[in-house]
């Protein structure tokens, strides 16, 4: 069977995005050693925490740097800040990784060749809600940083920011939602029609 | 059909949304070599806020006291004095990127149209997902370029561990998502057309 060209575009972002889905489950590992590594900037955080483990100073124990991964998992709920935190990135890390199983699933029935099927429309609608509880959470560690600082400083972070880019990421995936079950559809007749 | 009806609300929304986005993103553009400058001054939001919203010394009380306007001022002349190169390349790469995002929110309000209008699978939609993909890829080629120059100029890894070598993975592999889509759109066309034309 010849292949489309999308389905060869396919096998390379299936590849891609199974990449980024596992570096999803290890960053969501990594998340309480991030935080309390550096609480105000996450990123440099974890980077400063693998650095610790892979490119070790004279001082670092690398044993103790593996090991310290598993107990902040205990360690970072004891101070409110990081906790809510830890707490915000986890739940969406576990969404997010939601939302790129959705997408393999998407992707595989795409090399399958048979993208136009009512499982693609559920899986977006997964996808939806998804986003739909990671704009939330977003609002709502919003409102806890506008009480915790007292002060409108949370209003220009990138939590902030993506009250708005998830609220409109899962519209868009209900719209794609309906769109591929109108194509099931229209498939189906297709396929009725001698 | 309540398929097309539900997804045809569900754009609508999200065509408001995206109007407002875009109205925000023009604006936006305008602002960027002074948010590029708050950036650059290296005062946070946090500490910019308090700046700005500090009380005045009470009579006889000593003190220096600027008027939010003044501080304003002077961190804008700060960030594009004594951290120019940073600021440069900063409103630079926002300045691309904006235009980029813009012109992605436009191919999508294009598309949320014919959403709306009950004809989605046609040539031009795949067309629009298309031009979507360049500005993509354009932004991913944007922010490799401002993370080379970052590793270049503070000669640190530390560059890699920020939101902007993030962006890199997320448009490219968006821009590839836009392609698949455009020849998803393309064969739905296709089909569409092939039942039309079946009695």
């Amino acid at each position: 069977m010849e292949k489309h060209q999308e389905q060869k575009l396919a096998r390379v972002v299936w590849v891609l995005v199974s990449i980024v889905f596992v570096c999803n489950i290890i960053a969501i590992f990594l998340v309480p050693s991030a935080v309390m590594t550096n609480q105000q900037d996450v990123l440099h955080g974890a980077g400063n925490y693998l650095g610790g483990i892979f490119a070790p100073g004279e001082d670092d124990i690398q044993a103790a740097g593996v090991m310290a991964s598993l107990l902040c998992w205990f360690w970072v709920w004891q101070e409110a800040y990081s906790g809510v935190l830890a707490l915000f990135l986890i739940f969406c890390g576990v969404c997010t990784a939601v939302i790129i199983y959705q997408g393999r699933r998407i992707l595989a029935t795409i090399l399958a060749g048979t993208p136009f099927c009512v499982d693609n429309a559920v899986s977006l609608r997964r996808a939806a809600v998804c986003c739909f509880l990671i704009a939330a959470a977003a609002l709502a560690r919003l409102i806890w940083g506008l009480f915790w600082y007292r002060s409108a400083a949370p209003l220009v972070t990138y939590n902030a920011l993506f009250i708005p880019i998830f609220l409109m990421g899962g519209l868009l995936c209900l719209v794609m939602s309906a769109l591929f079950r109108q194509a099931a559809r229209m498939r189906e007749e297709n396929d009725l029609t001698i | 059909m309540y398929e097309k009806t539900a997804g045809g609300k569900t754009a609508g929304a999200l065509t408001v949304l995206v109007n407002l986005v875009l109205i925000c993103n023009l604006l936006a553009l305008g602002f960027v070599p002074v948010l590029a400058a708050l950036a650059g001054s290296g005062i946070g939001p946090e500490r910019l806020v308090e700046m700005l919203t500090a009380a005045p010394p009470q009579p006889g009380e000593w003190g220096i006291h600027f008027s939010p306007g003044m501080v304003l001022f002077l961190v804008l002349v700060g960030g594009w004095t004594e951290n120019f190169a940073y600021t440069l390349v900063l409103t630079l790469f926002l300045l691309f990127c904006g235009v980029c995002t813009a012109v992605i929110l436009w191919q999508g309000r294009k598309i949320l149209g014919t959403v709306r209008a009950g004809s989605p699978f046609c040539v031009e939609n795949a067309r629009s997902l298309r031009r979507a993909a360049v500005c993509c890829f354009l932004i991913a080629a944007a922010s490799v370029a401002r993370v080379a120059w970052g590793l270049l100029w503070y000669r640190s890894a530390a560059v890699l561990a920020g939101y902007n070598a993030l962006f890199v993975p997320v448009c490219f592999i968006s821009g590839l998502l836009c392609v698949v889509m455009s020849h998803l759109f393309l064969r739905a066309a296709q089909m569409r057309e092939e039942n039309e034309f079946t009695i």
